[in-house]
Protein backbone atom coordinates (compact mmCIF):
# COMPACT_ATOMS: atom_id res chain seq x y z
CA UNK A 1 0.00 0.00 0.00
CA UNK A 2 2.75 2.37 1.03
CA UNK A 3 4.80 1.51 -2.07
CA UNK A 4 1.75 2.00 -4.31
CA UNK A 5 1.09 5.38 -2.73
CA UNK A 6 4.73 6.33 -3.19
CA UNK A 7 4.62 5.33 -6.88
CA UNK A 8 1.47 7.38 -7.48
CA UNK A 9 2.98 10.34 -5.64
CA UNK A 10 6.09 10.21 -7.81
CA UNK A 11 3.99 9.82 -10.96
CA UNK A 12 1.98 12.90 -10.06
CA UNK A 13 5.25 14.79 -9.41
CA UNK A 14 6.47 13.80 -12.87
CA UNK A 15 3.22 15.12 -14.38
CA UNK A 16 3.68 18.37 -12.48
CA UNK A 17 7.27 18.67 -13.70
CA UNK A 18 6.25 18.09 -17.33
CA UNK A 19 3.34 20.50 -16.86
CA UNK A 20 5.56 23.29 -15.63
CA UNK A 21 8.19 22.75 -18.33
CA UNK A 22 5.47 22.74 -21.00
CA UNK A 23 5.54 26.55 -20.84
CA UNK A 24 8.80 26.35 -22.81
CA UNK A 25 6.72 25.38 -25.81
CA UNK A 26 3.98 27.92 -25.22
CA UNK A 27 1.60 29.20 -22.55
CA UNK A 28 -1.06 26.49 -22.04
CA UNK A 29 -3.78 25.32 -19.67
CA UNK A 30 -1.77 22.30 -18.51
CA UNK A 31 0.99 24.67 -17.31
CA UNK A 32 -1.54 27.08 -15.74
CA UNK A 33 -3.16 24.23 -13.80
CA UNK A 34 0.07 23.12 -12.20
CA UNK A 35 1.23 26.69 -11.58
CA UNK A 36 -1.93 27.41 -9.61
CA UNK A 37 -1.69 24.08 -7.85
CA UNK A 38 1.82 24.93 -6.64
CA UNK A 39 0.81 28.42 -5.54
CA UNK A 40 -2.22 27.11 -3.68
CA UNK A 41 -0.22 24.39 -1.95
CA UNK A 42 2.54 26.79 -0.92
CA UNK A 43 0.08 29.38 0.41
CA UNK A 44 -1.95 26.81 2.32
CA UNK A 45 1.16 25.18 3.78
CA UNK A 46 2.56 28.55 4.83
CA UNK A 47 -0.64 29.57 6.61
CA UNK A 48 -0.81 26.34 8.58
CA UNK A 49 2.93 26.41 9.32
CA UNK A 50 2.68 29.97 10.60
CA UNK A 51 0.20 28.82 13.22
CA UNK A 52 1.69 25.45 14.15
CA UNK A 53 5.37 26.39 13.98
CA UNK A 54 5.25 29.98 15.16
CA UNK A 55 2.10 31.54 16.53
CA UNK A 56 1.05 28.52 18.60
CA UNK A 57 4.44 27.85 20.17
CA UNK A 58 5.82 31.40 20.31
CA UNK A 59 2.68 33.35 21.16
CA UNK A 60 -0.37 31.32 22.14
CA UNK A 61 1.22 28.74 24.43
CA UNK A 62 3.24 31.22 26.53
CA UNK A 63 0.24 33.56 26.65
CA UNK A 64 -2.15 30.98 28.09
CA UNK A 65 0.59 29.59 30.33
CA UNK A 66 0.74 25.99 29.20
CA UNK A 67 4.39 25.99 28.18
CA UNK A 68 7.35 24.36 29.91
CA UNK A 69 9.83 27.01 30.93
CA UNK A 70 13.38 25.75 30.33
CA UNK A 71 14.78 27.86 33.17
CA UNK A 72 12.11 27.54 35.86
CA UNK A 73 11.01 24.06 34.67
CA UNK A 74 7.40 24.99 35.29
CA UNK A 75 5.01 22.80 33.39
CA UNK A 76 1.46 23.16 32.19
CA UNK A 77 0.39 25.13 35.24
CA UNK A 78 2.87 27.93 34.55
CA UNK A 79 1.42 31.44 34.70
CA UNK A 80 0.50 32.91 31.34
CA UNK A 81 2.10 36.04 29.94
CA UNK A 82 -1.16 37.79 29.25
CA UNK A 83 0.65 40.92 28.11
CA UNK A 84 1.18 39.01 24.84
CA UNK A 85 -2.53 39.66 24.21
CA UNK A 86 -1.60 43.24 23.28
CA UNK A 87 0.20 41.87 20.20
CA UNK A 88 -3.04 40.60 18.67
CA UNK A 89 -4.74 43.98 17.98
CA UNK A 90 -1.35 45.36 16.94
CA UNK A 91 -0.96 42.59 14.38
CA UNK A 92 -4.54 42.86 13.20
CA UNK A 93 -4.07 46.59 12.57
CA UNK A 94 -1.84 45.69 9.63
CA UNK A 95 -4.85 44.15 7.84
CA UNK A 96 -6.65 47.49 7.87
CA UNK A 97 -4.49 48.34 4.88
CA UNK A 98 -7.38 46.89 2.87
CA UNK A 99 -9.85 49.43 4.31
CA UNK A 100 -10.17 52.72 2.43
CA UNK A 101 -11.39 54.56 5.53
CA UNK A 102 -9.08 53.12 8.19
CA UNK A 103 -5.96 52.21 6.24
CA UNK A 104 -3.95 54.85 8.18
CA UNK A 105 -4.09 52.53 11.20
CA UNK A 106 -1.99 49.94 9.35
CA UNK A 107 0.90 52.42 9.42
CA UNK A 108 1.26 51.93 13.19
CA UNK A 109 2.53 48.31 13.12
CA UNK A 110 4.44 49.04 9.92
CA UNK A 111 6.08 52.04 11.65
CA UNK A 112 7.06 49.89 14.64
CA UNK A 113 8.65 47.28 12.36
CA UNK A 114 10.47 49.97 10.38
CA UNK A 115 11.67 51.52 13.62
CA UNK A 116 13.15 48.21 14.83
CA UNK A 117 14.70 47.64 11.42
CA UNK A 118 16.19 51.13 11.14
CA UNK A 119 17.60 50.94 14.65
CA UNK A 120 19.58 47.83 13.71
CA UNK A 121 21.02 49.18 10.51
CA UNK A 122 24.19 50.91 11.76
CA UNK A 123 25.35 47.80 13.61
CA UNK A 124 24.18 45.53 10.80
CA UNK A 125 26.03 47.54 8.16
CA UNK A 126 29.24 47.46 10.14
CA UNK A 127 28.96 43.74 10.90
CA UNK A 128 28.52 43.05 7.21
CA UNK A 129 31.02 45.44 5.61
CA UNK A 130 33.47 46.22 8.44
CA UNK A 131 35.48 42.99 8.10
CA UNK A 132 35.46 43.37 4.31
CA UNK A 133 36.81 46.93 4.46
CA UNK A 134 39.45 45.82 6.93
CA UNK A 135 40.38 42.85 4.72
CA UNK A 136 40.77 45.15 1.69
CA UNK A 137 43.96 46.59 3.21
CA UNK A 138 46.20 43.92 1.74
CA UNK A 139 50.02 43.98 1.62
CA UNK A 140 51.29 44.24 -1.96
CA UNK A 141 55.04 43.94 -1.27
CA UNK A 142 56.48 40.45 -0.72
CA UNK A 143 58.37 39.98 2.56
CA UNK A 144 59.24 36.27 2.42
CA UNK A 145 61.56 34.42 0.04
CA UNK A 146 62.38 31.36 2.16
CA UNK A 147 60.23 28.60 3.56
CA UNK A 148 60.74 25.58 5.79
CA UNK A 149 59.92 22.29 4.08
CA UNK A 150 58.42 19.17 5.67
CA UNK A 151 61.91 17.90 6.58
CA UNK A 152 62.72 21.13 8.43
CA UNK A 153 65.20 22.46 5.84
CA UNK A 154 65.06 26.09 4.72
CA UNK A 155 64.44 26.52 1.00
CA UNK A 156 64.46 29.55 -1.32
CA UNK A 157 61.32 30.46 -3.26
CA UNK A 158 60.79 33.61 -5.31
CA UNK A 159 57.10 33.04 -5.96
CA UNK A 160 55.33 30.71 -3.52
CA UNK A 161 56.19 27.71 -1.33
CA UNK A 162 54.75 24.24 -2.08
CA UNK A 163 51.61 23.14 -0.25
CA UNK A 164 53.65 20.88 2.02
CA UNK A 165 55.71 23.79 3.42
CA UNK A 166 55.38 24.69 7.11
CA UNK A 167 52.98 27.64 7.46
CA UNK A 168 54.55 30.97 8.45
CA UNK A 169 52.06 33.50 9.81
CA UNK A 170 52.40 36.91 8.13
CA UNK A 171 54.64 35.67 5.30
CA UNK A 172 53.85 37.33 1.96
CA UNK A 173 55.38 35.43 -0.94
CA UNK A 174 55.58 36.74 -4.52
CA UNK A 175 52.38 35.18 -5.83
CA UNK A 176 50.37 36.31 -2.80
CA UNK A 177 51.68 39.88 -3.23
CA UNK A 178 50.79 39.79 -6.94
CA UNK A 179 47.32 38.43 -6.16
CA UNK A 180 46.86 41.16 -3.53
CA UNK A 181 47.97 43.82 -6.03
CA UNK A 182 45.37 42.63 -8.55
CA UNK A 183 42.76 42.77 -5.80
CA UNK A 184 43.73 46.27 -4.64
CA UNK A 185 43.82 47.65 -8.21
CA UNK A 186 40.44 46.08 -9.00
CA UNK A 187 39.03 47.44 -5.75
CA UNK A 188 40.24 51.01 -6.43
CA UNK A 189 39.14 50.99 -10.09
CA UNK A 190 35.66 49.61 -9.27
CA UNK A 191 35.29 52.17 -6.48
CA UNK A 192 36.46 55.03 -8.71
CA UNK A 193 33.75 54.15 -11.22
CA UNK A 194 31.19 55.24 -8.63
CA UNK A 195 33.21 58.08 -7.08
CA UNK A 196 34.12 59.79 -10.33
CA UNK A 197 30.93 59.34 -12.28
CA UNK A 198 30.95 63.03 -13.21
CA UNK A 199 32.92 64.62 -16.06
CA UNK A 200 36.53 63.57 -15.49
CA UNK A 201 39.29 65.36 -17.40
CA UNK A 202 42.28 63.67 -15.77
CA UNK A 203 43.56 60.84 -18.00
CA UNK A 204 44.55 58.60 -15.09
CA UNK A 205 41.16 58.92 -13.39
CA UNK A 206 39.45 58.44 -16.73
CA UNK A 207 41.38 55.23 -17.30
CA UNK A 208 40.56 54.03 -13.81
CA UNK A 209 36.83 54.63 -14.18
CA UNK A 210 36.83 52.90 -17.57
CA UNK A 211 38.77 49.96 -16.13
CA UNK A 212 36.36 49.93 -13.20
CA UNK A 213 33.43 49.60 -15.59
CA UNK A 214 35.10 46.70 -17.42
CA UNK A 215 36.03 44.98 -14.19
CA UNK A 216 32.46 45.31 -12.94
CA UNK A 217 31.32 43.73 -16.21
CA UNK A 218 33.68 40.81 -15.54
CA UNK A 219 32.12 40.47 -12.08
CA UNK A 220 28.61 40.53 -13.48
CA UNK A 221 29.66 37.96 -16.07
CA UNK A 222 30.86 35.65 -13.28
CA UNK A 223 27.56 36.10 -11.45
CA UNK A 224 25.61 35.39 -14.64
CA UNK A 225 27.74 32.29 -15.28
CA UNK A 226 27.02 30.97 -11.78
CA UNK A 227 23.32 31.65 -12.25
CA UNK A 228 23.24 29.73 -15.54
CA UNK A 229 25.11 26.82 -13.94
CA UNK A 230 22.58 26.72 -11.14
CA UNK A 231 19.61 26.75 -13.53
CA UNK A 232 21.19 23.91 -15.50
CA UNK A 233 21.69 21.97 -12.28
CA UNK A 234 18.01 22.37 -11.42
CA UNK A 235 17.09 21.03 -14.86
CA UNK A 236 19.52 18.14 -14.50
CA UNK A 237 17.97 17.32 -11.12
CA UNK A 238 14.49 17.27 -12.66
CA UNK A 239 15.73 14.99 -15.46
CA UNK A 240 17.31 12.71 -12.86
CA UNK A 241 14.02 12.65 -11.02
CA UNK A 242 12.07 11.68 -14.14
CA UNK A 243 14.44 9.17 -15.73
CA UNK A 244 16.13 7.59 -12.71
CA UNK A 245 14.00 8.05 -9.57
CA UNK A 246 10.66 7.57 -11.31
CA UNK A 247 11.17 5.59 -14.54
CA UNK A 248 14.19 3.41 -13.71
CA UNK A 249 13.64 2.88 -9.97
CA UNK A 250 9.82 2.85 -9.82
CA UNK A 251 8.05 2.15 -13.10
CA UNK A 252 10.37 -0.26 -14.96
CA UNK A 253 10.58 -2.73 -12.03
CA UNK A 254 6.76 -2.93 -12.05
CA UNK A 255 6.84 -4.29 -15.60
CA UNK A 256 10.06 -6.28 -15.37
CA UNK A 257 8.99 -8.20 -12.23
CA UNK A 258 5.68 -9.32 -13.72
CA UNK B 1 8.66 34.13 -49.54
CA UNK B 2 10.65 35.85 -46.84
CA UNK B 3 12.39 32.62 -45.73
CA UNK B 4 13.93 32.28 -49.16
CA UNK B 5 15.73 35.56 -48.60
CA UNK B 6 17.01 34.65 -45.14
CA UNK B 7 20.79 34.48 -45.13
CA UNK B 8 22.83 31.83 -43.35
CA UNK B 9 23.97 34.41 -40.79
CA UNK B 10 20.36 35.28 -39.95
CA UNK B 11 19.44 31.59 -39.75
CA UNK B 12 22.29 30.96 -37.33
CA UNK B 13 21.00 33.76 -35.11
CA UNK B 14 17.46 32.51 -35.05
CA UNK B 15 17.68 28.80 -34.34
CA UNK B 16 14.23 27.51 -33.32
CA UNK B 17 13.89 27.60 -29.52
CA UNK B 18 11.95 24.30 -29.22
CA UNK B 19 14.80 22.55 -31.06
CA UNK B 20 17.35 24.02 -28.66
CA UNK B 21 15.24 22.98 -25.65
CA UNK B 22 14.92 19.47 -27.06
CA UNK B 23 18.68 19.19 -27.51
CA UNK B 24 19.18 20.56 -23.98
CA UNK B 25 16.78 17.99 -22.49
CA UNK B 26 18.55 15.22 -24.38
CA UNK B 27 21.96 16.40 -23.27
CA UNK B 28 20.86 16.67 -19.65
CA UNK B 29 19.22 13.24 -19.71
CA UNK B 30 21.49 10.85 -21.61
CA UNK B 31 24.67 11.46 -19.53
CA UNK B 32 22.71 10.62 -16.36
CA UNK B 33 22.30 7.07 -17.65
CA UNK B 34 26.03 6.45 -18.04
CA UNK B 35 28.80 6.75 -15.51
CA UNK B 36 31.28 9.51 -16.32
CA UNK B 37 34.04 10.57 -13.94
CA UNK B 38 35.33 14.11 -14.05
CA UNK B 39 38.73 14.85 -12.52
CA UNK B 40 38.41 17.36 -9.71
CA UNK B 41 40.66 19.71 -7.76
CA UNK B 42 38.88 20.78 -4.60
CA UNK B 43 38.46 24.50 -4.06
CA UNK B 44 39.95 25.95 -0.89
CA UNK B 45 36.62 27.21 0.57
CA UNK B 46 35.11 23.73 0.17
CA UNK B 47 38.20 22.09 1.70
CA UNK B 48 38.02 24.48 4.65
CA UNK B 49 34.34 23.67 5.14
CA UNK B 50 35.21 19.99 5.02
CA UNK B 51 38.00 20.34 7.56
CA UNK B 52 35.71 22.28 9.88
CA UNK B 53 33.01 19.58 9.98
CA UNK B 54 35.12 16.44 9.62
CA UNK B 55 38.36 17.26 11.39
CA UNK B 56 40.20 15.78 8.40
CA UNK B 57 42.89 18.05 7.00
CA UNK B 58 43.18 17.83 3.24
CA UNK B 59 46.84 17.39 2.24
CA UNK B 60 46.41 20.08 -0.43
CA UNK B 61 45.66 22.70 2.22
CA UNK B 62 47.75 21.72 5.26
CA UNK B 63 47.83 25.28 6.63
CA UNK B 64 44.18 25.07 7.59
CA UNK B 65 43.76 22.94 10.68
CA UNK B 66 40.78 24.33 12.60
CA UNK B 67 37.90 21.93 13.13
CA UNK B 68 34.86 21.88 15.36
CA UNK B 69 34.63 20.37 18.82
CA UNK B 70 32.66 17.17 18.17
CA UNK B 71 31.36 17.10 21.75
CA UNK B 72 29.42 20.33 21.26
CA UNK B 73 26.18 20.51 19.23
CA UNK B 74 25.91 22.21 15.85
CA UNK B 75 23.30 24.84 15.00
CA UNK B 76 21.91 24.51 11.47
CA UNK B 77 19.79 27.11 9.71
CA UNK B 78 18.21 25.30 6.79
CA UNK B 79 16.44 27.65 4.38
CA UNK B 80 16.17 25.53 1.26
CA UNK B 81 13.22 23.64 -0.15
CA UNK B 82 12.63 21.52 -3.23
CA UNK B 83 12.96 24.57 -5.50
CA UNK B 84 16.76 24.32 -5.12
CA UNK B 85 16.83 20.54 -4.65
CA UNK B 86 19.39 20.12 -7.45
CA UNK B 87 22.12 21.72 -5.38
CA UNK B 88 20.89 22.07 -1.81
CA UNK B 89 19.63 18.49 -1.32
CA UNK B 90 23.02 17.00 -2.14
CA UNK B 91 24.76 19.52 0.10
CA UNK B 92 22.39 18.83 2.99
CA UNK B 93 22.70 15.06 2.58
CA UNK B 94 26.50 15.16 2.61
CA UNK B 95 26.40 17.36 5.72
CA UNK B 96 24.01 14.97 7.46
CA UNK B 97 26.15 11.96 6.57
CA UNK B 98 29.20 13.66 8.08
CA UNK B 99 27.51 14.80 11.30
CA UNK B 100 25.84 11.42 11.81
CA UNK B 101 28.97 9.34 11.25
CA UNK B 102 30.81 11.60 13.72
CA UNK B 103 27.92 11.35 16.23
CA UNK B 104 27.60 15.13 16.39
CA UNK B 105 24.29 16.34 17.78
CA UNK B 106 22.52 19.14 15.95
CA UNK B 107 19.58 21.49 16.20
CA UNK B 108 18.02 22.86 13.03
CA UNK B 109 15.53 25.59 12.28
CA UNK B 110 14.50 27.71 9.34
CA UNK B 111 14.24 31.47 8.97
CA UNK B 112 13.62 31.42 5.25
CA UNK B 113 10.75 29.11 4.33
CA UNK B 114 7.99 27.39 6.35
CA UNK B 115 8.45 24.22 4.30
CA UNK B 116 12.17 23.97 5.00
CA UNK B 117 12.01 22.10 8.36
CA UNK B 118 9.78 19.38 6.83
CA UNK B 119 12.09 19.08 3.82
CA UNK B 120 15.04 18.68 6.19
CA UNK B 121 13.18 16.00 8.17
CA UNK B 122 12.42 14.10 4.93
CA UNK B 123 16.08 14.04 3.95
CA UNK B 124 17.19 13.06 7.46
CA UNK B 125 14.74 10.17 7.15
CA UNK B 126 16.32 9.17 3.80
CA UNK B 127 19.82 9.23 5.33
CA UNK B 128 18.58 7.17 8.26
CA UNK B 129 17.22 4.53 5.86
CA UNK B 130 20.62 4.49 4.17
CA UNK B 131 22.34 4.11 7.55
CA UNK B 132 20.12 1.23 8.59
CA UNK B 133 20.88 -0.57 5.31
CA UNK B 134 24.60 -0.04 6.00
CA UNK B 135 24.22 -1.55 9.49
CA UNK B 136 24.57 1.78 11.30
CA UNK B 137 22.20 2.99 14.00
CA UNK B 138 19.55 5.48 12.85
CA UNK B 139 19.91 9.03 14.14
CA UNK B 140 17.15 9.65 16.67
CA UNK B 141 15.03 12.77 16.88
CA UNK B 142 15.24 14.36 20.33
CA UNK B 143 18.26 12.30 21.40
CA UNK B 144 20.56 13.16 18.49
CA UNK B 145 18.86 16.10 16.81
CA UNK B 146 15.97 18.49 17.34
CA UNK B 147 13.73 20.33 14.93
CA UNK B 148 13.17 23.89 16.19
CA UNK B 149 10.77 24.69 13.36
CA UNK B 150 10.24 27.85 11.39
CA UNK B 151 10.74 31.44 12.50
CA UNK B 152 9.19 34.11 10.28
CA UNK B 153 11.42 37.16 9.98
CA UNK B 154 15.04 36.11 9.56
CA UNK B 155 16.23 39.49 10.91
CA UNK B 156 14.35 39.08 14.18
CA UNK B 157 15.40 35.50 14.92
CA UNK B 158 19.05 36.06 13.97
CA UNK B 159 19.14 39.11 16.24
CA UNK B 160 17.51 37.16 19.06
CA UNK B 161 19.92 34.22 18.63
CA UNK B 162 22.89 36.55 18.88
CA UNK B 163 21.54 38.45 21.90
CA UNK B 164 20.23 35.52 23.92
CA UNK B 165 19.80 32.06 22.44
CA UNK B 166 18.02 30.81 25.57
CA UNK B 167 15.33 33.45 25.22
CA UNK B 168 15.10 33.13 21.43
CA UNK B 169 14.34 29.39 21.64
CA UNK B 170 12.59 29.57 25.04
CA UNK B 171 9.18 28.53 23.74
CA UNK B 172 10.39 26.14 21.05
CA UNK B 173 9.18 22.59 21.46
CA UNK B 174 9.88 19.32 19.69
CA UNK B 175 8.68 15.74 20.09
CA UNK B 176 10.51 14.05 22.94
CA UNK B 177 11.37 10.33 23.17
CA UNK B 178 7.75 9.55 24.20
CA UNK B 179 6.32 11.60 21.35
CA UNK B 180 5.11 14.43 23.63
CA UNK B 181 5.87 18.06 22.89
CA UNK B 182 8.61 19.30 25.23
CA UNK B 183 10.97 22.22 25.39
CA UNK B 184 13.99 21.66 23.15
CA UNK B 185 16.22 22.64 26.08
CA UNK B 186 15.14 19.42 27.79
CA UNK B 187 16.60 17.34 24.97
CA UNK B 188 20.09 15.83 25.22
CA UNK B 189 20.99 17.97 22.19
CA UNK B 190 20.56 21.37 23.87
CA UNK B 191 21.27 20.35 27.45
CA UNK B 192 23.48 23.09 28.88
CA UNK B 193 23.16 25.31 25.83
CA UNK B 194 22.17 28.87 26.74
CA UNK B 195 24.23 31.04 24.39
CA UNK B 196 24.88 30.70 20.68
CA UNK B 197 28.58 30.40 21.52
CA UNK B 198 27.77 27.10 23.25
CA UNK B 199 27.48 25.60 19.75
CA UNK B 200 30.65 24.49 18.01
CA UNK B 201 29.63 26.06 14.69
CA UNK B 202 26.63 27.53 12.92
CA UNK B 203 25.94 26.09 9.47
CA UNK B 204 23.62 27.71 6.94
CA UNK B 205 22.24 25.65 4.08
CA UNK B 206 20.44 28.17 1.95
CA UNK B 207 19.34 29.21 -1.51
CA UNK B 208 18.30 32.71 -0.51
CA UNK B 209 19.74 35.86 0.99
CA UNK B 210 19.15 34.75 4.58
CA UNK B 211 22.92 34.18 4.46
CA UNK B 212 23.46 37.96 4.45
CA UNK B 213 21.02 38.44 7.32
CA UNK B 214 22.78 35.83 9.46
CA UNK B 215 26.23 37.29 8.79
CA UNK B 216 24.99 40.77 9.67
CA UNK B 217 23.69 39.67 13.05
CA UNK B 218 25.36 36.53 14.38
CA UNK B 219 28.99 36.96 15.43
CA UNK B 220 29.55 34.87 18.55
CA UNK B 221 29.98 31.52 16.84
CA UNK B 222 32.10 30.42 13.85
CA UNK B 223 29.95 30.31 10.74
CA UNK B 224 30.16 28.17 7.60
CA UNK B 225 27.74 27.97 4.69
CA UNK B 226 26.40 25.79 1.91
CA UNK B 227 24.86 27.99 -0.76
CA UNK B 228 23.53 27.64 -4.29
CA UNK B 229 25.50 28.68 -7.37
CA UNK B 230 23.48 31.90 -7.67
CA UNK B 231 24.44 32.89 -4.13
CA UNK B 232 28.08 31.92 -4.66
CA UNK B 233 29.64 35.17 -5.94
CA UNK B 234 28.02 37.36 -3.30
CA UNK B 235 28.82 34.91 -0.49
CA UNK B 236 32.44 34.40 -1.56
CA UNK B 237 33.37 37.87 -0.27
CA UNK B 238 32.43 36.82 3.27
CA UNK B 239 34.73 33.85 2.99
CA UNK B 240 37.58 35.97 1.64
CA UNK B 241 37.24 38.45 4.50
CA UNK B 242 37.23 35.67 7.10
CA UNK B 243 33.59 36.15 8.13
CA UNK B 244 32.98 32.59 6.97
CA UNK B 245 35.37 29.79 7.91
CA UNK B 246 34.28 27.57 5.04
CA UNK B 247 31.99 27.73 2.04
CA UNK B 248 30.41 25.15 -0.24
CA UNK B 249 29.07 26.74 -3.41
CA UNK B 250 26.66 25.09 -5.80
CA UNK B 251 27.30 21.84 -7.60
CA UNK B 252 31.07 22.33 -7.72
CA UNK B 253 31.16 22.73 -3.95
CA UNK B 254 29.02 19.62 -3.54
CA UNK B 255 31.30 17.61 -5.82
CA UNK B 256 34.27 18.87 -3.79
CA UNK B 257 32.63 17.64 -0.59
CA UNK B 258 31.82 14.24 -2.08
CA UNK B 259 35.33 13.87 -3.54
CA UNK B 260 36.88 14.68 -0.17
CA UNK B 261 34.54 12.22 1.60
CA UNK B 262 35.44 9.57 -0.97
CA UNK B 263 39.14 9.96 -0.10
CA UNK B 264 38.54 9.98 3.66
CA UNK B 265 38.72 6.62 5.49
CA UNK B 266 36.32 8.12 8.06
CA UNK B 267 33.53 7.81 5.47
CA UNK B 268 34.72 5.64 2.57
CA UNK B 269 32.89 2.32 2.62
CA UNK B 270 30.71 3.31 5.58
CA UNK B 271 28.27 5.74 3.97
CA UNK B 272 27.48 6.88 0.46
CA UNK B 273 30.24 9.27 -0.50
CA UNK B 274 29.66 9.93 -4.19
CA UNK B 275 26.01 10.90 -4.65
CA UNK B 276 24.21 13.82 -6.36
CA UNK B 277 27.40 15.78 -6.98
CA UNK B 278 29.12 12.94 -8.80
CA UNK B 279 25.95 12.16 -10.75
CA UNK B 280 25.16 15.70 -11.89
CA UNK B 281 28.60 17.25 -12.37
CA UNK B 282 29.52 15.51 -15.67
CA UNK B 283 26.05 16.27 -17.07
CA UNK B 284 26.50 19.94 -16.16
CA UNK B 285 29.69 20.03 -18.25
CA UNK B 286 27.83 18.67 -21.26
CA UNK B 287 24.99 21.19 -20.81
CA UNK B 288 27.52 24.01 -20.57
CA UNK B 289 29.16 22.75 -23.74
CA UNK B 290 25.83 23.15 -25.53
CA UNK B 291 25.56 26.72 -24.25
CA UNK B 292 29.08 27.55 -25.43
CA UNK B 293 28.33 26.08 -28.87
CA UNK B 294 25.06 28.06 -29.04
CA UNK B 295 26.91 31.29 -28.15
CA UNK B 296 29.56 30.60 -30.83
CA UNK B 297 26.90 29.85 -33.47
CA UNK B 298 25.01 33.04 -32.58
CA UNK B 299 28.18 35.14 -32.76
CA UNK B 300 29.29 33.59 -36.06
CA UNK B 301 25.83 34.38 -37.43
CA UNK B 302 26.09 37.97 -36.20
CA UNK B 303 29.51 38.51 -37.80
CA UNK B 304 28.33 36.95 -41.07
CA UNK B 305 25.30 39.27 -41.12
CA UNK B 306 27.40 42.35 -40.30
CA UNK B 307 29.98 41.45 -42.93
CA UNK B 308 27.26 41.02 -45.54
CA UNK B 309 25.65 44.33 -44.60
CA UNK B 310 29.04 46.10 -44.87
Amino acid sequence: MNETYHTWRLTFSVLATVGLYSVLYRENKFYRFFEHLFLGLASGYTMVALWTETLYSQWWTPMVGSHLDPVTHKGADANGYWAYMALLPLGLMAYLVYSKRHNWISRIPIGIILGFWSGQQVQVWWNRYGPQISDSMKPVVPNAFHYVDAQGATQFSLLSPPATAVAQPGAIFGTTALSNLVFVLTFICALSYFLFSFDVKNKLLNGMTTSGRWLLMVGFGAIFGSTVMMRFTLLIDRMYFIWIEWLQDRILPLFLHR
Amino acid sequence: MSTAQTTLGEKLQSLPKPALYLVLILLTSVPLLVKITIPNKEAKPSANFYTMVTGTVDPTFPAFTTSIDATKPVLIQTDWTTSTRGESAGQFKSLMRILMIRNIKFCFYSAGDPQAPQVALDYISDINEERVKAGLRPYERWKDYVDAGYFPGAEAICNAIQNNFGTAFKNVQDQDAEGAESSVFESPVLKGVRKVSDFSVMILVTGSNTSNIAIERIKSVPMIMMVTGVMGPETQVYYDSGQLKGLVTGLKGLYDMESLMDKDPQFKGKVTTLDNGAKYYPTLHIALLLMIIAIIIGNVGMFMTKKRAA
